[in-house]
């Protein structure tokens, strides 16, 4: 079990980080949220001793290649907020990096005065923030880590694909799971795309593949639609085959009910393999438990992402993933 | 409608992955094929490095399964000890296996050992040899679950075939793995299997933690004693002889050792992923005498890296290793039978509907399934009221189109006419005089052999399409000519025809399905095997845009050609010397062997019509994907002959492909066919 305190953004950085220091780590995207929280913690004035934005450069063979699109919008963002005065440093990194990058990275905002990391995980690929995240809460030297993460705004996603070219299934740096693995079952986080979901099913290497889905709450019919469409695909058209009781649905923003969930899934089953294709928070729960569990975390990295994702923001929610040198799932 | 639905979740081609099958060596036992697939594939089984190649879902694994001990030993006959036919005359070999992708071995250099254990800024040897450790112990690992089955009563059946001396299974004797001097002491300590097969784990956990980035360093007892690439192999290797030797001093007991999914490490790790398969290339290098490899890859995945460790020397084909091609095997060369992949097909469909779908009493020929079909029974079925035939000769002039009706007899089919009437056109544009054709029309020039035959899978395209209808798909032999001898698209035809069957209230192993049930099933499989590659890796989204842009572009210039006169234009073909030397050739290269290599192309090799010094290849979509776009699933001869410039441009420009049109770019020389074509719809 664990105690994940989450909420608004603005009352939770109030409540937990009034007047402390801190540095901020975010993700230039082409999507205009990914300015969203930087735009409220980014400031001095909120105690943002340093603010590090990191750029991802798509592979060179991503096909449909929208690099012009996205460099387009990228700086767009950065002019933006220059503009309006943000002091920040801006590091470019290849989407496909190994881990000795992102140890560099963590390394970089992580020195020995800095206590508090607010790390907005909006506009990151799944496969940094799981590992920074996961680097920041095994770290003796830092104290608090916030994540936070805003939703997307009231004209929601494109309609069509948001993310292709898909690579072969494989694990999330820094999330092969433990060895021997424990339990046979896989649990998905479902979302938009399938990308290489399938392959998943086929590298899983247990004799007996249960399978237990999370869908995210939906605010609409299309993306009911959306997400079951995925689990079609996933399932080779016989999604009617998957039992009632193997299916949760939680709140889109509710990254703890996906740890709670998963925790009574992995009693059940004697081990869990993740695979967060779904929504940020619910990553965010999954990369929580495997963290803890040492459970496996697979994702199938697309190589392009259609730059007309989303449209503006919405929401900004603030987790409070570590707090006084206890990761969240440490307190009961 | 209980029994209907009972059907349809019995559906025994639902499960396409034979990762389940894989798994459990008893399922395996009961679905793999063997008199087919091990017959052809001999070599698999034999004292010899070998990669196993063949496109996506051709079989490779289920063949390469076989190999591992714990499968194998189900085939051996309890009474006997001996192996079943064909297999009788394999000799003993005892069979590990390992799957690179799943024991993460592409983890190794992302993170960089020499830097976190400060030897030095990055060294690639020091990481490569801490991979190396890696492969020992977790071959190590297999090995020693392979000696705990041999010492259970699991294992009695092997042991007896292989003739392994029980007496020499003792802890004492095998502690002589314990003792290997490439371990340097780390064993030293253990003192049964069990505590040796722990410490095993332990140390593949060390590497996967400090992958994992849980810790920042590799302990001393771990970095002192990495174990040199390849030679704790040998030791074992030399264990199994040693365990053969007990009643025959000459004995042998050759390790085979699978290795699965190297073809996915350069993929998976970018910058490295090519010095792990340089590793693993160095142990075939080795031509160990008593250790032997088989490797599986997709057609061209392999071959891309045959270097080895620290040289710039290469693995050489029959020198350090043999190729068998299972495409060569199972797929269809020009002018040869599909009989091997028809008895396959059946075979592998006769195990699925008795294991899968429990109808164990299951006898009928597969064939009776899907009936059978011919030509002019199909075309009538676009045209059921005789009298509207003749709409099929609507582009042919009046005069000419008397003289077909009357030179075809009483009933002619529609594809009859439509044939005469392509003839005709043909003639026509060849500026033949009129008295002339009308003339020879009573001598049926259609008729002729490898005229008609060329023509025929085009003219009922074309005769569905005046008739607003789609094309019917039906018959065992169309069903096996669209698997284009691949057993997973096999599978999906099958397995999208039972739906089909099922949802509409039938039997499927009752009587024999109609042409429109089956017809629906097939254009269901097509379109899945379309999209399929959209969700694939490896390039999987461009292909898909490719492959919607050459197949209405094919079907265009193939349908709209009411004269028929390039009937094998459902192909291209290319000069091999222009895919070599030339960046924009290799990228082609790349991108139709991959193609080749996910089963969305098929590629033969073929003699070029002109006078020409060159070797040429063709290439065409694969037959599954034909129904999606109508165009013919029958490759004839001739395809369209095309520069690699144009081919370029098709694939990385993203321009609209004409194949009635084109330029190539490099000679300026327009490839515009000659004749005219009409306007069809």
């Amino acid at each position: 079990m664990m105690k994940l305190p989450s909420g608004a953004l603005a009352p939770m950085f109030r409540a937990f980080m009034d007047r402390r220091k801190f540095v901020f780590l975010g993700c230039f995207s082409f999507e205009r949220r990914c300015r969203a929280v930087v735009e409220v913690l980014g400031k001095k004035t909120s105690g943002c001793e340093r603010a590090v934005m990191i750029e991802i450069a798509s592979p060179k063979d991503a096909f449909p290649d929208y690099s012009a699109t996205i460099k387009e919008k990228v700086e767009r963002n950065v002019r933006e907020l220059r503009r309006r005065k943000y002091v920040f440093a801006h590091h470019p990194v290849d989407l496909l990096c190994g881990e000795d990058v992102m140890l560099d990275l963590v390394d970089s905002i992580s020195g020995p005065r800095v206590s508090s990391v607010v790390l907005d995980i909006t506009c990151f690929p799944k496969r940094f923030f799981c590992f920074i995240l996961k680097r920041l809460l095994i770290s003796s030297r830092i104290e608090n880590v916030l994540v936070t993460y805003s939703e997307v705004g009231s004209r929601g996603y494109a309609l069509g694909h948001l993310a292709e070219d898909a690579m072969t299934c494989d694990y999330l740096p820094g999330f092969s799971g433990s060895f021997p693995p424990r339990g046979s079952t896989v649990a998905i986080c479902a979302g938009f795309e399938a990308l290489g979901m399938a392959s998943l099913l086929e590298i899983f290497p247990e004799e007996t593949r249960n399978m237990k889905l999370i869908l995210a709450f939906p605010p609409n019919g299309p993306g009911t639609r959306r997400q079951w469409t995925t689990v079609r695909q996933l399932t080779y058209g016989r999604a009617r085959e998957i039992r009632r009781e193997d299916v949760e649905v939680i709140a889109a923003w509710d990254a703890e009910q996906v740890y709670e969930t998963l925790h009574l899934w992995d009693e059940e089953q004697g081990g869990l393999t993740l695979a967060p294709f779904g929504p940020k928070p619910h990553t965010l729960g999954m990369a929580l438990f495997a963290i803890e569990h040492e459970a496996a975390l697979y994702y199938s990295q697309p190589k392009a992402y259609n730059p007309e994702y989303s449209k503006g923001y919405g929401t900004a929610w603030c987790y409070v993933a570590k707090w006084d040198g206890r990761a969240a799932y440490e307190v009961v | 409608m209980k029994e209907a639905k009972d059907t349809r979740l019995r559906n025994p081609f639902h499960d396409l992955l034979v990762t389940e099958l894989i798994d459990d060596p008893q399922l395996y036992r009961k679905m793999f094929s063997q008199e087919i697939l091990v017959g052809e594939t001999l070599q698999v089984f034999q004292p010899a490095n070998v990669a196993l190649l063949g496109p996506q879902g051709s079989g490779k694994s289920m063949v390469l399964n076989l190999v591992r001990y714990s499968v194998l030993s189900e085939w051996i006959l309890p009474k006997s000890s001996k192996l079943p036919q064909p297999l009788r005359g394999i000799k003993p070999f005892f069979g590990i296996s390992l799957n690179l992708a799943r024991i993460h071995f592409q983890a190794f250099g992302r993170r960089s050992m020499s830097r976190a254990m400060n030897v030095a800024p990055v060294d690639l040897s020091i990481d490569l040899s801490c991979a190396a450790d890696f492969l020992n112990h977790y071959l190590f690992r297999e090995f020693l679950a392979g000696m705990a089955f041999l010492t259970s009563p699991k294992g009695q059946r092997f042991r007896r075939w292989a003739h392994i001396d029980a007496e020499r299974l003792s802890w004492e004797e095998i502690a002589k793995l314990r003792d290997f001097d490439s371990w340097f002491g780390y064993y030293a300590d253990c003192h049964s299997l069990e505590e040796l097969r722990q410490k095993c784990d332990r140390r593949i956990s060390i590497w996967r933690s400090f992958l994992n980035a849980n810790v920042d360093m590799v302990p001393d007892e771990v970095w002192r004693t990495k174990a040199p690439l390849g030679d704790p192999l040998h030791g074992m290797g030399n264990f199994l002889n040693y365990l053969a030797r007990g009643h025959d001093a000459r004995a042998r007991l050759p390790l085979f050792v699978v290795i699965d999914q190297y073809e996915v490490l350069p993929e998976l790790n970018p910058a490295f992923g090519t010095h792990l398969q340089r590793l693993v290339n160095t142990l075939v290098k080795a031509r160990d005498p008593v250790v032997f490899f088989k490797i599986g890859a997709r057609t061209y995945d392999w071959g891309r890296e045959l270097r080895i460790w620290g040289s710039e020397s290469r693995i050489e084909i029959q020198r350090d290793y043999v190729v068998v091609n299972l495409a060569d095997v199972l797929v269809r060369q020009e002018n040869t039978s599909l009989r091997l992949f028809r008895e396959l097909a059946k075979d592998v469909a006769r195990r699925r509907i008795r294991v899968e779908g429990h109808y164990y009493r299951f006898r009928r020929p597969i064939e009776d399934i899907f009936g059978s079909w011919d030509e002019h029974s199909e075309s009538r079925k676009y045209f059921r009221d005789p009298a509207r035939r003749h709409l099929v000769l609507r582009h042919v002039p009046g005069r000419l189109q008397r003289a077909i009706i009357a030179a075809g007899g009483q009933d002619p089919s529609p594809l009859e006419l439509r044939l005469a009437g392509a003839w005709v056109l043909q003639q026509l544009r060849r500026r033949r005089h009129i008295d002339h054709i009308e003339e020879e029309i009573a001598q049926h020039p259609w008729r002729r052999a490898w005229w008609r035959k060329e023509r025929v899978g085009i003219a009922l395209l074309q005769v569905a399409s005046i008739a607003n209808q789609r094309k019917y798909y039906y018959g065992w032999q169309t069903l096996s000519e669209l698997s284009g001898a691949n057993i997973s698209s096999f599978l999906l035809l099958f397995g999208e025809i039972w739906d089909k069957a099922t949802k509409r209230g039938l039997h499927p192993l009752k009587g024999t399905l109609s042409a429109a049930i089956q017809t629906e099933g097939v254009l269901s499989a097509s379109e899945t095997w379309r999209m399929r590659d959209r969700l694939e890796a490896n390039g999987g989204r461009r292909r898909y845009d490719v492959l919607n842009r050459l197949g209405p572009a094919i079907h265009k210039a193939l349908i709209a050609d009411l004269a028929i006169s390039n009937p094998g234009h459902s192909g291209f073909s290319v000069r091999e010397s222009e895919l070599i030397g030339s960046q924009e050739g290799e990228r082609v290269f790349e991108f139709l062997g991959n193609a080749v290599s996910w089963s969305i192309f098929e590629e033969r090799a073929h003699t070029s019509k002109e006078r020409e010094s060159f070797t040429r290849r063709k290439y065409f979509l694969h037959t599954l994907l034909s129904p999606s776009f109508s165009i013919p699933y029958i490759r004839v001869k001739e395809p369209l002959y095309v520069g690699v410039a144009a081919i370029y441009s098709w694939f990385f420009n993203q321009d609209e492909i004409d194949f009635r049109r084109w330029t190539d770019p490099a000679e300026g020389k327009s490839g515009e066919r000659r004749q005219a074509t009409l306007p069809f719809e």
